[in-house]
Protein backbone atom coordinates (compact mmCIF):
# COMPACT_ATOMS: atom_id res chain seq x y z
CA UNK A 1 0.00 0.00 0.00
CA UNK A 2 1.39 3.32 -0.96
CA UNK A 3 1.79 5.80 1.85
CA UNK A 4 -0.60 8.63 1.40
CA UNK A 5 0.57 12.16 1.78
CA UNK A 6 -0.46 13.36 5.28
CA UNK A 7 -3.05 16.15 5.14
CA UNK A 8 -4.20 18.57 7.84
CA UNK A 9 -7.73 18.39 9.19
CA UNK A 10 -8.93 21.15 11.52
CA UNK A 11 -11.38 20.16 14.26
CA UNK A 12 -13.23 23.07 15.88
CA UNK A 13 -15.39 22.64 18.97
CA UNK A 14 -15.65 24.52 22.26
CA UNK A 15 -15.65 21.29 24.25
CA UNK A 16 -12.44 19.31 24.68
CA UNK A 17 -14.36 16.03 25.08
CA UNK A 18 -16.05 16.56 21.70
CA UNK A 19 -12.67 17.22 20.11
CA UNK A 20 -11.29 14.03 21.64
CA UNK A 21 -14.30 12.12 20.33
CA UNK A 22 -13.75 13.51 16.82
CA UNK A 23 -10.07 12.65 17.00
CA UNK A 24 -10.76 9.08 18.01
CA UNK A 25 -13.12 8.69 15.06
CA UNK A 26 -10.84 10.24 12.47
CA UNK A 27 -7.46 9.05 13.72
CA UNK A 28 -5.61 7.65 10.67
CA UNK A 29 -2.03 7.71 9.32
CA UNK A 30 -3.10 9.94 6.45
CA UNK A 31 -4.32 12.74 8.71
CA UNK A 32 -2.73 15.25 10.97
CA UNK A 33 -5.59 16.33 13.24
CA UNK A 34 -5.39 19.84 14.66
CA UNK A 35 -7.66 20.91 17.53
CA UNK A 36 -9.12 24.36 17.99
CA UNK A 37 -11.23 25.22 21.04
CA UNK A 38 -13.01 28.13 19.38
CA UNK A 39 -13.11 30.50 16.45
CA UNK A 40 -10.01 32.36 17.56
CA UNK A 41 -7.86 29.23 17.85
CA UNK A 42 -9.23 28.03 14.51
CA UNK A 43 -8.24 31.22 12.71
CA UNK A 44 -4.72 31.08 14.19
CA UNK A 45 -4.36 27.47 13.06
CA UNK A 46 -5.60 28.38 9.56
CA UNK A 47 -2.98 31.11 9.35
CA UNK A 48 -0.20 28.64 10.10
CA UNK A 49 -1.04 25.73 7.78
CA UNK A 50 -2.97 24.52 4.78
CA UNK A 51 -5.99 22.36 5.59
CA UNK A 52 -7.77 19.72 3.58
CA UNK A 53 -11.00 20.17 5.56
CA UNK A 54 -12.53 21.82 8.61
CA UNK A 55 -14.91 19.95 10.88
CA UNK A 56 -16.81 22.69 12.66
CA UNK A 57 -19.35 22.67 15.48
CA UNK A 58 -22.07 25.18 14.68
CA UNK A 59 -22.89 26.00 18.26
CA UNK A 60 -20.07 27.65 20.08
CA UNK A 61 -20.07 30.45 22.63
CA UNK A 62 -18.46 33.67 21.44
CA UNK A 63 -17.83 33.38 17.73
CA UNK A 64 -20.40 30.91 16.40
CA UNK A 65 -19.58 28.35 13.77
CA UNK A 66 -21.57 30.36 11.22
CA UNK A 67 -19.57 33.52 11.93
CA UNK A 68 -16.32 31.60 11.77
CA UNK A 69 -17.35 30.07 8.44
CA UNK A 70 -18.09 33.53 7.06
CA UNK A 71 -14.64 34.78 8.08
CA UNK A 72 -12.99 31.70 6.55
CA UNK A 73 -14.85 32.23 3.28
CA UNK A 74 -13.92 35.89 3.20
CA UNK A 75 -10.20 35.16 3.35
CA UNK A 76 -8.45 34.41 0.12
CA UNK A 77 -6.09 31.89 1.65
CA UNK A 78 -8.87 29.86 3.24
CA UNK A 79 -11.91 30.42 1.04
CA UNK A 80 -11.70 27.09 -0.73
CA UNK A 81 -11.29 24.86 2.33
CA UNK A 82 -14.34 22.63 2.58
CA UNK A 83 -16.26 23.04 5.85
CA UNK A 84 -18.19 20.19 7.38
CA UNK A 85 -20.74 21.50 9.92
CA UNK A 86 -21.80 19.48 12.92
CA UNK A 87 -25.30 20.45 14.09
CA UNK A 88 -27.73 19.34 16.73
CA UNK A 89 -30.73 17.45 15.50
CA UNK A 90 -33.51 19.78 14.30
CA UNK A 91 -31.28 22.83 14.23
CA UNK A 92 -32.40 25.12 11.41
CA UNK A 93 -29.07 26.96 11.37
CA UNK A 94 -28.30 24.55 8.55
CA UNK A 95 -29.65 27.10 6.08
CA UNK A 96 -27.40 29.85 7.48
CA UNK A 97 -24.52 27.43 7.36
CA UNK A 98 -24.96 26.83 3.64
CA UNK A 99 -25.06 30.54 3.02
CA UNK A 100 -21.90 30.95 5.08
CA UNK A 101 -20.21 28.46 2.80
CA UNK A 102 -20.57 25.12 4.40
CA UNK A 103 -20.08 22.24 2.05
CA UNK A 104 -21.77 19.56 4.07
CA UNK A 105 -23.65 18.88 7.30
CA UNK A 106 -23.63 16.12 9.83
CA UNK A 107 -26.27 15.85 12.48
CA UNK A 108 -25.32 14.86 15.98
CA UNK A 109 -25.06 12.23 17.25
CA UNK A 110 -22.35 11.60 14.74
CA UNK A 111 -22.22 8.33 12.83
CA UNK A 112 -18.45 7.61 12.87
CA UNK A 113 -18.49 5.79 9.52
CA UNK A 114 -20.24 8.68 7.78
CA UNK A 115 -17.90 11.29 9.30
CA UNK A 116 -14.88 9.21 8.29
CA UNK A 117 -16.06 8.77 4.73
CA UNK A 118 -16.95 12.44 4.27
CA UNK A 119 -13.58 13.58 5.62
CA UNK A 120 -11.88 10.96 3.46
CA UNK A 121 -13.52 12.46 0.34
CA UNK A 122 -12.22 15.94 1.26
CA UNK A 123 -8.76 14.63 2.06
CA UNK A 124 -8.66 12.83 -1.26
CA UNK A 125 -9.79 15.91 -3.11
CA UNK A 126 -7.11 17.95 -1.38
CA UNK A 127 -4.40 15.46 -2.27
CA UNK A 128 -5.51 15.35 -5.89
CA UNK A 129 -5.64 19.11 -6.20
CA UNK A 130 -2.20 19.28 -4.59
CA UNK A 131 -0.83 16.78 -7.06
CA UNK A 132 -2.38 18.76 -9.88
CA UNK A 133 -0.87 21.95 -8.52
CA UNK A 134 2.53 20.28 -8.29
CA UNK A 135 2.19 19.14 -11.88
CA UNK A 136 1.23 22.61 -13.03
CA UNK A 137 4.22 24.02 -11.13
CA UNK A 138 6.47 21.43 -12.66
CA UNK A 139 5.25 22.28 -16.14
CA UNK A 140 5.67 25.96 -15.50
CA UNK A 141 9.23 25.30 -14.30
CA UNK A 142 9.90 23.17 -17.36
CA UNK A 143 8.49 25.91 -19.54
CA UNK A 144 10.74 28.45 -17.83
CA UNK A 145 13.70 26.13 -18.27
CA UNK A 146 12.93 25.74 -21.95
CA UNK A 147 12.63 29.50 -22.25
CA UNK A 148 15.95 29.93 -20.50
CA UNK A 149 17.63 27.30 -22.68
CA UNK A 150 16.24 29.03 -25.75
CA UNK A 151 17.63 32.34 -24.59
CA UNK A 152 21.00 30.70 -23.91
CA UNK A 153 20.93 29.08 -27.33
CA UNK A 154 20.17 32.34 -29.06
CA UNK A 155 22.97 33.98 -27.06
CA UNK A 156 25.31 31.25 -28.26
CA UNK A 157 24.19 31.74 -31.83
CA UNK A 158 24.86 35.46 -31.46
CA UNK A 159 28.30 34.79 -29.98
CA UNK A 160 29.04 32.36 -32.79
CA UNK A 161 28.05 34.94 -35.37
CA UNK A 162 30.36 37.44 -33.69
CA UNK A 163 33.19 34.88 -33.60
CA UNK A 164 32.62 34.09 -37.28
CA UNK A 165 32.66 37.74 -38.22
CA UNK A 166 35.88 38.18 -36.25
CA UNK A 167 37.40 35.20 -38.02
CA UNK A 168 36.33 36.64 -41.33
CA UNK A 169 37.96 39.97 -40.62
CA UNK A 170 41.01 38.13 -39.27
CA UNK A 171 41.49 36.22 -42.52
CA UNK A 172 40.98 39.42 -44.45
CA UNK A 173 43.66 41.13 -42.38
CA UNK A 174 45.98 38.17 -42.82
CA UNK A 175 45.46 38.18 -46.55
CA UNK A 176 46.09 41.89 -46.84
CA UNK A 177 48.58 42.81 -44.15
CA UNK A 178 50.78 39.71 -44.15
CA UNK A 179 51.20 39.82 -47.88
CA UNK A 180 52.25 43.47 -48.08
CA UNK A 181 55.68 43.18 -46.42
CA UNK A 182 56.32 39.95 -48.25
CA UNK A 183 55.59 41.57 -51.58
CA UNK A 184 58.01 44.36 -50.75
CA UNK A 185 60.78 41.95 -49.75
CA UNK A 186 60.27 40.08 -52.98
CA UNK A 187 60.04 43.27 -55.03
CA UNK A 188 63.09 45.00 -53.62
CA UNK A 189 65.18 41.85 -53.78
CA UNK A 190 64.25 41.53 -57.44
CA UNK A 191 65.19 45.19 -58.00
CA UNK A 192 68.42 44.65 -56.08
CA UNK A 193 69.40 41.79 -58.35
CA UNK A 194 68.55 43.87 -61.42
CA UNK A 195 70.60 46.76 -60.04
CA UNK A 196 73.61 44.50 -59.53
CA UNK A 197 73.14 43.26 -63.10
CA UNK A 198 75.92 40.73 -63.18
CA UNK A 199 78.19 42.39 -60.64
CA UNK A 200 76.98 40.12 -57.81
CA UNK A 201 79.28 37.39 -56.50
CA UNK A 202 78.07 33.78 -56.72
CA UNK A 203 77.37 34.01 -53.00
CA UNK A 204 75.25 37.15 -53.44
CA UNK A 205 73.28 35.36 -56.12
CA UNK A 206 72.76 32.36 -53.86
CA UNK A 207 71.55 34.52 -50.99
CA UNK A 208 69.13 36.32 -53.24
CA UNK A 209 67.78 32.98 -54.47
CA UNK A 210 67.36 31.82 -50.87
CA UNK A 211 65.47 35.00 -49.97
CA UNK A 212 63.21 34.63 -52.99
CA UNK A 213 62.60 30.98 -52.15
CA UNK A 214 61.71 31.79 -48.55
CA UNK A 215 59.39 34.57 -49.67
CA UNK A 216 57.49 32.38 -52.08
CA UNK A 217 57.17 29.61 -49.47
CA UNK A 218 55.78 32.14 -47.02
CA UNK A 219 53.42 33.38 -49.72
CA UNK A 220 52.27 29.82 -50.35
CA UNK A 221 51.72 29.25 -46.62
CA UNK A 222 49.55 32.35 -46.36
CA UNK A 223 47.64 31.30 -49.47
CA UNK A 224 47.05 27.79 -48.14
CA UNK A 225 46.04 29.01 -44.71
CA UNK A 226 43.48 31.32 -46.26
CA UNK A 227 42.13 28.58 -48.47
CA UNK A 228 41.90 26.28 -45.46
CA UNK A 229 40.01 28.87 -43.44
CA UNK A 230 37.67 29.45 -46.38
CA UNK A 231 36.79 25.73 -46.42
CA UNK A 232 35.62 26.12 -42.84
CA UNK A 233 33.51 29.19 -43.27
CA UNK A 234 32.10 29.19 -46.79
CA UNK A 235 28.51 28.08 -47.34
CA UNK A 236 28.09 24.50 -48.49
CA UNK A 237 26.24 24.28 -51.83
CA UNK A 238 24.72 20.82 -51.94
CA UNK A 239 23.87 19.10 -55.17
CA UNK A 240 24.12 15.62 -56.62
CA UNK A 241 27.70 15.18 -57.76
CA UNK A 242 28.93 12.54 -60.17
CA UNK A 243 32.34 11.62 -58.76
CA UNK A 244 33.45 9.89 -61.98
CA UNK A 245 33.18 13.06 -64.06
CA UNK A 246 34.64 15.10 -61.21
CA UNK A 247 37.74 12.87 -61.18
CA UNK A 248 38.04 13.26 -64.96
CA UNK A 249 37.94 17.05 -64.65
CA UNK A 250 40.60 17.02 -61.95
CA UNK A 251 42.81 14.72 -64.01
CA UNK A 252 42.63 17.12 -66.93
CA UNK A 253 43.91 19.96 -64.77
CA UNK A 254 46.78 17.74 -63.63
CA UNK A 255 47.97 17.05 -67.17
CA UNK A 256 50.89 19.54 -67.00
CA UNK A 257 52.45 17.70 -64.05
CA UNK A 258 52.27 14.40 -65.96
CA UNK A 259 54.74 15.34 -68.68
CA UNK A 260 57.73 13.07 -68.75
CA UNK A 261 56.14 10.68 -66.31
CA UNK A 262 54.84 7.16 -66.71
CA UNK A 263 51.58 7.08 -64.77
CA UNK A 264 49.29 4.09 -64.86
CA UNK A 265 45.74 5.03 -63.84
CA UNK A 266 43.19 2.53 -62.64
CA UNK A 267 39.84 4.15 -62.08
CA UNK A 268 36.93 2.05 -60.86
CA UNK A 269 33.22 2.90 -60.90
CA UNK A 270 32.46 5.85 -58.63
CA UNK A 271 29.10 6.71 -57.08
CA UNK A 272 26.96 9.81 -57.28
CA UNK A 273 26.95 11.57 -53.96
CA UNK A 274 25.34 14.62 -52.45
CA UNK A 275 27.77 17.39 -51.66
CA UNK A 276 29.48 20.61 -52.60
CA UNK A 277 31.00 20.03 -56.05
CA UNK A 278 33.73 22.66 -55.61
CA UNK A 279 34.81 21.26 -52.25
CA UNK A 280 34.78 17.67 -53.51
CA UNK A 281 36.84 18.75 -56.49
CA UNK A 282 39.34 20.22 -54.05
CA UNK A 283 39.44 16.85 -52.23
CA UNK A 284 40.33 14.95 -55.38
CA UNK A 285 42.75 17.66 -56.48
CA UNK A 286 44.63 17.30 -53.17
CA UNK A 287 44.60 13.51 -53.18
CA UNK A 288 45.68 13.10 -56.81
CA UNK A 289 48.29 15.80 -56.41
CA UNK A 290 49.68 13.94 -53.40
CA UNK A 291 49.59 10.61 -55.22
CA UNK A 292 51.53 12.08 -58.16
CA UNK A 293 53.98 13.77 -55.85
CA UNK A 294 54.81 10.79 -53.70
CA UNK A 295 55.15 8.38 -56.65
CA UNK A 296 57.74 10.60 -58.31
CA UNK A 297 60.65 8.29 -57.32
CA UNK A 298 58.87 5.34 -59.02
CA UNK A 299 59.70 4.54 -62.65
CA UNK A 300 56.01 3.75 -63.17
CA UNK A 301 53.45 5.37 -60.91
CA UNK A 302 50.31 3.37 -60.25
CA UNK A 303 47.34 5.33 -59.02
CA UNK A 304 44.05 3.66 -58.30
CA UNK A 305 40.78 5.42 -57.54
CA UNK A 306 37.84 3.34 -56.43
CA UNK A 307 34.81 3.05 -54.23
CA UNK A 308 32.97 0.49 -52.21
CA UNK A 309 29.71 0.56 -50.33
CA UNK A 310 29.81 0.72 -46.58
CA UNK A 311 26.77 0.24 -44.37
CA UNK A 312 25.21 3.64 -45.02
CA UNK A 313 28.14 5.37 -46.66
CA UNK A 314 30.26 5.28 -49.77
CA UNK A 315 33.93 4.67 -49.09
CA UNK A 316 36.15 6.21 -51.73
CA UNK A 317 39.89 5.63 -51.88
CA UNK A 318 42.94 6.87 -53.72
CA UNK A 319 45.80 4.38 -53.66
CA UNK A 320 49.33 4.86 -54.92
CA UNK A 321 52.57 2.90 -55.07
CA UNK A 322 54.56 5.86 -53.79
CA UNK A 323 56.93 6.23 -50.88
CA UNK A 324 54.17 5.45 -48.34
CA UNK A 325 54.37 6.27 -44.67
CA UNK A 326 54.42 4.60 -41.30
CA UNK A 327 50.81 4.02 -40.25
CA UNK A 328 51.72 5.06 -36.71
CA UNK A 329 51.64 8.63 -38.03
CA UNK A 330 48.32 8.17 -39.82
CA UNK A 331 46.50 10.79 -37.75
CA UNK A 332 49.27 13.37 -37.98
CA UNK A 333 48.76 13.31 -41.72
CA UNK A 334 45.48 15.20 -41.42
CA UNK A 335 46.75 17.97 -39.14
CA UNK A 336 47.24 21.54 -40.31
CA UNK A 337 50.79 22.08 -41.62
CA UNK A 338 51.71 18.54 -40.56
CA UNK A 339 54.19 16.91 -42.90
CA UNK A 340 55.84 13.52 -42.84
CA UNK A 341 58.54 14.49 -45.32
CA UNK A 342 61.00 17.34 -45.44
CA UNK A 343 60.60 20.14 -47.93
CA UNK A 344 63.65 18.99 -49.85
CA UNK A 345 62.18 15.50 -50.35
CA UNK A 346 58.71 16.64 -51.39
CA UNK A 347 57.38 20.16 -51.71
CA UNK A 348 54.15 21.27 -50.04
CA UNK A 349 52.90 23.06 -46.97
CA UNK A 350 50.91 20.27 -45.34
CA UNK A 351 47.49 21.78 -45.75
CA UNK A 352 45.98 19.44 -48.37
CA UNK A 353 44.86 16.60 -46.15
CA UNK A 354 43.80 18.99 -43.40
CA UNK A 355 41.45 20.57 -45.94
CA UNK A 356 40.26 17.11 -47.00
CA UNK A 357 39.40 16.27 -43.41
CA UNK A 358 37.61 19.54 -42.90
CA UNK A 359 35.62 19.13 -46.10
CA UNK A 360 34.65 15.62 -45.05
CA UNK A 361 33.57 16.85 -41.63
CA UNK A 362 31.33 19.38 -43.33
CA UNK A 363 29.79 16.56 -45.40
CA UNK A 364 29.22 14.33 -42.35
CA UNK A 365 31.86 12.06 -43.77
CA UNK A 366 35.15 10.66 -42.47
CA UNK A 367 38.72 10.51 -43.70
CA UNK A 368 41.60 8.23 -42.87
CA UNK A 369 44.74 6.81 -44.40
CA UNK A 370 46.79 3.67 -44.51
CA UNK A 371 50.40 3.47 -45.53
CA UNK A 372 53.34 1.11 -45.78
CA UNK A 373 56.78 2.71 -46.05
CA UNK A 374 58.26 2.09 -49.47
CA UNK A 375 55.10 0.40 -50.75
CA UNK A 376 52.45 3.06 -51.00
CA UNK A 377 49.62 5.03 -49.46
CA UNK A 378 45.86 4.69 -49.53
CA UNK A 379 43.74 7.64 -48.45
CA UNK A 380 40.09 6.92 -47.77
CA UNK A 381 37.12 9.16 -47.32
CA UNK A 382 33.47 8.39 -46.82
CA UNK A 383 30.28 10.19 -47.77
CA UNK A 384 26.75 9.37 -46.63
CA UNK A 385 24.69 7.37 -49.14
CA UNK A 386 22.10 9.47 -51.00
CA UNK A 387 18.59 9.31 -49.55
CA UNK A 388 17.11 8.25 -52.91
CA UNK A 389 17.63 4.54 -53.46
CA UNK A 390 18.16 4.61 -57.23
CA UNK A 391 21.84 5.40 -57.03
CA UNK A 392 24.61 2.99 -56.26
CA UNK A 393 28.05 2.12 -57.46
CA UNK A 394 27.65 0.98 -61.03
CA UNK B 1 54.86 71.70 -60.09
CA UNK B 2 54.15 73.06 -63.49
CA UNK B 3 53.84 69.96 -65.65
CA UNK B 4 50.51 68.23 -65.83
CA UNK B 5 49.95 65.15 -63.71
CA UNK B 6 49.97 61.82 -65.49
CA UNK B 7 49.16 59.47 -62.63
CA UNK B 8 47.56 59.94 -59.25
CA UNK B 9 48.83 57.14 -57.02
CA UNK B 10 46.64 56.66 -53.95
CA UNK B 11 48.56 54.38 -51.59
CA UNK B 12 49.30 54.54 -47.85
CA UNK B 13 52.13 52.01 -47.60
CA UNK B 14 55.53 53.68 -48.28
CA UNK B 15 57.07 50.37 -49.42
CA UNK B 16 54.27 49.81 -51.91
CA UNK B 17 54.60 53.42 -53.11
CA UNK B 18 58.27 52.82 -53.76
CA UNK B 19 57.63 49.58 -55.66
CA UNK B 20 54.88 51.16 -57.77
CA UNK B 21 57.13 54.13 -58.61
CA UNK B 22 59.90 51.76 -59.70
CA UNK B 23 57.51 50.15 -62.17
CA UNK B 24 56.12 53.48 -63.37
CA UNK B 25 59.62 54.82 -63.85
CA UNK B 26 60.12 52.20 -66.54
CA UNK B 27 57.08 53.67 -68.31
CA UNK B 28 58.64 57.12 -68.01
CA UNK B 29 55.59 58.20 -66.10
CA UNK B 30 56.99 58.32 -62.58
CA UNK B 31 58.23 61.90 -62.93
CA UNK B 32 54.70 63.13 -63.34
CA UNK B 33 53.13 60.91 -60.72
CA UNK B 34 51.56 62.47 -57.63
CA UNK B 35 51.43 60.28 -54.55
CA UNK B 36 48.71 60.79 -51.95
CA UNK B 37 48.31 58.65 -48.85
CA UNK B 38 44.56 58.16 -48.57
CA UNK B 39 41.22 58.84 -50.22
CA UNK B 40 40.75 62.15 -48.50
CA UNK B 41 44.01 63.59 -49.88
CA UNK B 42 43.11 62.18 -53.28
CA UNK B 43 39.79 64.01 -53.25
CA UNK B 44 41.54 67.21 -52.14
CA UNK B 45 43.93 66.78 -55.05
CA UNK B 46 41.14 66.35 -57.60
CA UNK B 47 39.33 69.40 -56.26
CA UNK B 48 42.63 71.36 -56.17
CA UNK B 49 41.96 72.38 -52.59
CA UNK B 50 43.70 72.20 -49.21
CA UNK B 51 47.34 71.21 -49.65
CA UNK B 52 46.74 71.08 -53.42
CA UNK B 53 45.16 74.50 -53.94
CA UNK B 54 48.26 75.65 -55.81
CA UNK B 55 48.63 72.61 -58.04
CA UNK B 56 48.85 72.83 -61.82
CA UNK B 57 45.44 72.65 -63.50
CA UNK B 58 44.18 69.54 -65.23
CA UNK B 59 43.26 66.01 -64.27
CA UNK B 60 45.45 62.90 -64.01
CA UNK B 61 45.26 60.52 -66.93
CA UNK B 62 44.99 57.51 -64.62
CA UNK B 63 44.26 56.98 -60.93
CA UNK B 64 46.01 53.99 -59.33
CA UNK B 65 44.05 53.21 -56.20
CA UNK B 66 44.72 51.03 -53.17
CA UNK B 67 41.55 49.88 -51.39
CA UNK B 68 42.57 49.49 -47.77
CA UNK B 69 43.70 52.85 -46.44
CA UNK B 70 43.15 54.85 -43.27
CA UNK B 71 40.47 57.58 -43.01
CA UNK B 72 38.82 57.55 -46.46
CA UNK B 73 39.45 54.13 -48.03
CA UNK B 74 39.40 53.26 -51.72
CA UNK B 75 35.70 52.35 -51.80
CA UNK B 76 34.62 55.62 -50.20
CA UNK B 77 36.86 57.50 -52.60
CA UNK B 78 35.19 55.76 -55.55
CA UNK B 79 31.71 56.44 -54.19
CA UNK B 80 32.52 60.13 -54.12
CA UNK B 81 34.29 60.60 -57.45
CA UNK B 82 32.18 58.31 -59.60
CA UNK B 83 29.07 60.44 -59.04
CA UNK B 84 30.91 63.63 -59.95
CA UNK B 85 30.77 64.44 -63.71
CA UNK B 86 34.13 66.20 -63.46
CA UNK B 87 35.96 63.08 -62.23
CA UNK B 88 33.96 60.05 -63.22
CA UNK B 89 35.66 59.61 -66.60
CA UNK B 90 39.18 59.39 -65.20
CA UNK B 91 40.21 55.72 -65.52
CA UNK B 92 40.78 54.03 -62.16
CA UNK B 93 43.04 51.01 -61.78
CA UNK B 94 42.59 49.32 -58.41
CA UNK B 95 45.85 47.91 -57.08
CA UNK B 96 45.23 45.90 -53.92
CA UNK B 97 46.30 42.90 -51.88
CA UNK B 98 42.75 41.63 -51.62
CA UNK B 99 41.61 38.97 -54.00
CA UNK B 100 38.36 38.50 -52.07
CA UNK B 101 35.47 38.10 -54.47
CA UNK B 102 33.29 40.66 -52.68
CA UNK B 103 36.03 43.33 -52.98
CA UNK B 104 36.41 42.66 -56.69
CA UNK B 105 32.67 42.86 -57.24
CA UNK B 106 32.24 45.95 -55.10
CA UNK B 107 35.07 47.74 -56.89
CA UNK B 108 33.70 46.98 -60.35
CA UNK B 109 30.25 47.89 -59.10
CA UNK B 110 31.60 51.31 -58.21
CA UNK B 111 32.89 51.77 -61.73
CA UNK B 112 36.61 50.95 -61.63
CA UNK B 113 38.21 50.17 -64.99
CA UNK B 114 40.65 47.46 -63.90
CA UNK B 115 41.27 45.46 -60.80
CA UNK B 116 44.82 44.22 -60.20
CA UNK B 117 45.93 42.07 -57.28
CA UNK B 118 49.36 42.97 -55.95
CA UNK B 119 51.17 39.71 -56.49
CA UNK B 120 53.93 38.56 -54.18
CA UNK B 121 55.81 37.56 -57.29
CA UNK B 122 57.48 40.80 -58.41
CA UNK B 123 57.69 39.91 -62.10
CA UNK B 124 53.95 39.32 -62.13
CA UNK B 125 53.27 42.48 -60.16
CA UNK B 126 55.37 44.56 -62.51
CA UNK B 127 53.81 43.11 -65.63
CA UNK B 128 50.26 43.66 -64.42
CA UNK B 129 50.75 47.22 -63.18
CA UNK B 130 52.72 48.26 -66.24
CA UNK B 131 50.19 46.83 -68.72
CA UNK B 132 47.12 48.27 -67.03
CA UNK B 133 48.50 51.75 -66.39
CA UNK B 134 49.87 52.01 -69.91
CA UNK B 135 46.60 50.81 -71.42
CA UNK B 136 44.40 53.25 -69.52
CA UNK B 137 46.81 56.14 -69.96
CA UNK B 138 46.74 55.51 -73.72
CA UNK B 139 42.95 55.29 -73.74
CA UNK B 140 42.76 58.57 -71.87
CA UNK B 141 45.38 60.39 -73.95
CA UNK B 142 43.23 63.51 -74.15
CA UNK B 143 42.05 63.90 -70.57
CA UNK B 144 38.30 64.18 -71.18
CA UNK B 145 37.34 65.25 -67.68
CA UNK B 146 40.09 67.86 -67.56
CA UNK B 147 39.15 69.24 -70.94
CA UNK B 148 35.50 69.62 -70.05
CA UNK B 149 36.46 71.30 -66.79
CA UNK B 150 38.61 73.83 -68.56
CA UNK B 151 36.00 74.52 -71.21
CA UNK B 152 33.13 74.76 -68.74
Amino acid sequence: MSREQQVNILLVDDKTENLLALESILEAPGYRLVRALGGHDALLALLADDYAAIVLDVQMPGMTGIELAQIIRARKKTQHIPILFLTAHGDDSAVDGYEAGAVDFLTKPIQPAILRSKVAVFADLFRKSNALKAEVDERRLAQERIGQLNRELSDRVDQLAVANAELESFSYTVSHDLRAPLRQVSGFVALLREGLSGRETPQDAEYIDLIQGAVSRMGQLIEDLLRFSRVGRSEINRSVVNLSSLVEQVRETLAPSLTGRDVHWKIGPLPQVEGDAAMLRQVFASLLDNALKFTRPRPCAEIEIGARNGLDEHIIFVRDNGVGFDSRHADKLFGVFQRLHTGTEFEGTGIGLASVRRIMARHNGRSWAHGVPGVGTTVYFSLPVLASSDEHVH
Amino acid sequence: MNTCTEILLVEDDPGDVRLALEVLRELHMAERCVVVNDGEEAIDFLHARGAYSQRAPGMPRVIVLDLKMPRVDGFEFLEQIKVDPRFKLIPVVVLTSSREERDVQRAYGLGVNSYAVKSINFAEYRERLRTLVKYWADVNEQPVAAASLENG
